[in-house]
């Protein structure tokens, strides 16, 4: 179905040969390689580094990821005074107000021990948002481990804001000042200059523009 | 004074696609089928414009994958005996049809074609297409600008703000290698936009950028005058937003151009339609049906039947159709006209891989719409570039864009989902790392350089927003993936032999041959910006080329 085709085209835009469903053929690392340059098999299931990075996805959603290094499980287990247990980790959100420079606690996740990234629903476009990984202590305490980045989801509709300044961008004004610069200086710097200017008129007419 | 502007700008990008190692792939495919049916094509078109001395402005958006693969000494042979092979398809192919009323002039059209392809290829250009664009962007009336060096998304990449930096740096450089000036314009993957990149964006002397509609229509303060004039963002570049009239009116579903019954049929190809015997030489080694771009029937109506293809029907529609696209935007200036301060700017950008290979008359469609522009008795819609726009000195309103893609939903999903989402904890530690090498081998030489410098090329072709987009389109998603990770594990294993000192000359210099794009790549664009700033990093490199 032609229409179909291209409405579903235009989404994806482009790469044909990767939507062309209905053509065969061989992708070059379907097959294998007789010299492969891959230096393993795998990527790291974890880098041994802590990090905690936050991406937005689209006005209502943000993404996280994290890692929590075997160094700072060792150094939350001897607080705790018992054996790290994933249930007790928890994604702290923080959402911000615009303008402000302090977030306010929004909500809190337990992603449970296996997950290493989560999908929040945080609802509200155009607001600023950090995460913080944290581990709820034997005795109810909560203990940060690791903070985000802040990222800011995107608006999903008109600005509110109404405000209009209009200018010229930097590179233009230059080229409109230096223009200006060159012929229009005010009187002072205008004869300094046709006075420099002057050893080129010395024959006929500039003498008598230089006396008048 | 015109009633407005209207600017088309096409983006042509490709994947580095580049294997060696396999007599044929897929892949290498997708390159020759858009340099023949859409690159080709559409360079004709301007060129042909040129020689009738019509006037017109275009912006060509050349990524810098695809130069390297336009650029590349062994694409170039493959692609001269892809089009050899096709060339003596065609010769059969009309010996085949021979005779036949509707088949024969069918036949030598797409010889005649491929004939001229192989001239202009070979001949005129000596294999260089590059060659082409530079004599038309000397002309004045092509403008051409780039986008960032493999083509990465990034909003998602941009924690980094060195990976920032140097995907669009690196890009920068390479087409300036190529075309001896720095664009003025960046076209930004995917039109992927969030705030935070102006930082970098302000620091690389560059004029514009192209958004989504809602890129520009949701910045804040609210734009007065919508898409219809650029915007000034917070780092001094103006945005472009998409008009959204215009990409509706030629790819919507419904009432969209290229779906014209009279319009050349896509799936009826003579790579799935004859026996093996009269195509399977041209078809890959294995006997896996693909397509030839040989296509003999028109889209007829929306059932299997299918009628015969004549050029002279479709070729009305075009004209039909470019008329009806002018007409559509002498209307659409007089409205927004009457509302502004100045004449509209309609923004209509396109993926060039889009025209002459799905939509097969979508070259001569923009023929016929130059024309018409130019000939109109009081061309009340002038073509500009976005170069020529801003150079018309309208102060701009200030604004900062919304964060936003032109991908599906808007946002950027389809970078970042179930599919894909695990890449980004590898390709940001990639990028982290590959900033702490460059900053601790500040002035490395010979083997130590050229290992630091793959390296970076390792981590560029990881940073594709092909591969995440492919992993969401679910089909080659087994390619993409293996991709992702063979880079990503080619920059792991470099890293390690450069901090343990222990480079592998051998391996190097394999993956040196394999991955081998930006040859002046200097692998200090990603020095940490705590240490050195971009502006710096500039200087370093003007500093190296004058040495």
């Amino acid at each position: 179905m032609p229409g179909c085709f291209l409405f579903i085209h235009a989404i994806i835009k482009g790469l044909e040969g990767i939507i062309d469903r209905k053509e065969e053929g061989e992708s070059a690392m379907q097959l294998n390689h007789k010299e492969n340059l891959d230096r393993g098999e795998r990527l790291p299931l974890s880098y041994s580094e802590d990090c905690l990075v936050l991406l937005p996805r689209d006005p209502r959603w943000i993404f996280a990821y994290w890692e929590v290094s075997p160094l700072t499980r060792r150094s939350i287990e001897q607080q705790a005074g018992a054996g790290w247990d994933g249930n007790r980790t928890i994604l702290r959100v923080f959402r911000f107000e615009a303008g402000q420079e302090h977030g306010e606690e929004f909500f809190d996740i337990t992603p449970g021990p296996l997950a290493k990234s989560w999908y929040i629903e945080v609802g509200v476009p155009g607001r600023g948002y950090q995460v913080e990984l944290g581990y709820v202590m034997p005795d109810g305490r909560y203990e940060l481990i690791l903070a985000s980045n802040k990222v800011t989801t995107p608006r999903d509709r008109l600005s509110d804001i109404l405000d209009e300044k209009w200018r010229l961008p930097d590179w233009q004004a230059r080229k409109l000042y230096r223009r200006i610069a060159l012929s229009h200086l005010s009187s002072p710097e205008r004869l300094r200059q046709e006075a420099a200017l002057a050893p080129f008129y010395r024959d006929g007419r500039g003498d008598k523009i230089l006396q008048s | 004074m015109p009633k407005g502007y209207l600017a088309f700008i096409f983006h042509a990008h490709l994947p580095y696609v580049r294997h060696p190692e396999h007599k044929r792939s897929l892949e290498e495919k997708w390159f020759f089928e858009a340099i023949t049916e859409c690159y080709i094509p559409l360079l004709r078109v301007f060129q042909q414009l040129e020689s009738d001395g019509i006037d017109y402005a275009v912006t060509f958006s050349l990524s810098p994958t695809l130069l390297s693969m336009l650029e590349d000494p062994f694409l170039q042979g493959r692609y001269g005996d892809y089009l050899a092979m096709l060339q003596s398809l065609a010769t059969r192919e009309e010996e085949r049809a021979a005779g036949d009323p509707d088949f024969a002039p069918l036949a030598q059209m797409y010889r005649q074609r491929l004939d001229h392809t192989a001239w202009l290829y070979n001949e005129k250009y000596g294999r260089r297409l590059v060659k082409a664009f530079q004599e038309l962007q000397q002309t004045g009336r092509m403008e051409l600008i780039t986008s960032a060096a493999t083509h990465g998304f990034l909003p998602l990449l941009g924690i980094s703000k060195e990976a920032l930096y140097a995907q669009l740096t690196a890009g920068m450089d390479y087409f300036e290698s190529i075309f001896g000036y720095r664009p003025r314009g960046i076209w930004l993957p995917e039109c992927g936009y969030d705030p935070f990149m102006e930082e970098i964006l302000s620091e690389l002397g560059l004029h514009y950028f192209v958004l989504a509609t809602h890129g520009v229509l949701y910045a804040s303060p609210r734009p007065k005058y919508g898409v219809y004039s650029p915007i000034l963002t917070t780092g001094g570049l103006a945005a472009f937003g998409r008009d959204p009239e215009t990409s509706t009116q030629v790819w919507s579903a419904k009432e969209g151009y290229p779906g014209d019954f009279n319009y050349r049929e896509f799936y009826r190809d003579i790579g799935f339609d004859l026996d093996m015997e009269s195509v399977g030489d041209f078809l890959h080694p294995k006997g896996l049906r693909s397509n030839t771009g040989f296509k003999y029937y028109r889209i007829t109506g929306p059932g299997e039947h299918k009628e015969p293809y004549n050029p002279q029907w479709a070729a009305e529609r075009a004209r039909e159709h470019a008329e009806n696209f002018m007409f559509n935007r002498e209307k659409q200036v007089e409205y927004y006209g009457n509302l502004m301060d100045r004449p509209p700017l309609i923004n209509a950008p396109y993926d060039a891989e889009l025209f002459g290979h799905w939509w097969f008359e979508g070259p001569l469609w923009i023929d016929k719409l130059c024309r018409l522009l130019a000939e109109h008795p009081r061309r009340p819609v002038e073509m500009v570039t976005p170069g020529q726009y801003l150079e018309k000195g309208y102060p701009l309103q200030e604004s900062t864009p919304n964060a936003s893609s032109w991908g599906d939903k808007g946002y950027f999903e389809v970078w970042l989902n179930g599919e894909n989402d695990w890449t980004y904890r590898h390709l940001h530690r990639a990028a982290s790392r590959m900033v702490s090498l460059a900053t601790d081998f500040p002035g490395a030489k010979g083997m130590l350089q050229e290992a630091l410098t793959q390296a970076a090329r390792e981590l560029l072709l990881a940073q594709s927003s092909d591969w995440p987009f492919i992993m969401t389109a679910g089909t080659m998603d087994i390619y993409a993936r293996q991709r992702i990770k063979s880079h990503l594990l080619r920059f792991f294993a470099l890293e390690q032999q450069i901090r343990e000192n222990r480079i592998d000359p051998g391996w190097l210099n394999a993956l040196q041959s394999t991955d081998n794009l930006f040859p002046h790549l200097d692998y200090r664009l990603f020095q940490s910006h705590e240490v050195t700033t971009p502006v710096e990093s500039q200087a370093l490199q003007s500093a190296k080329t004058q040495m």
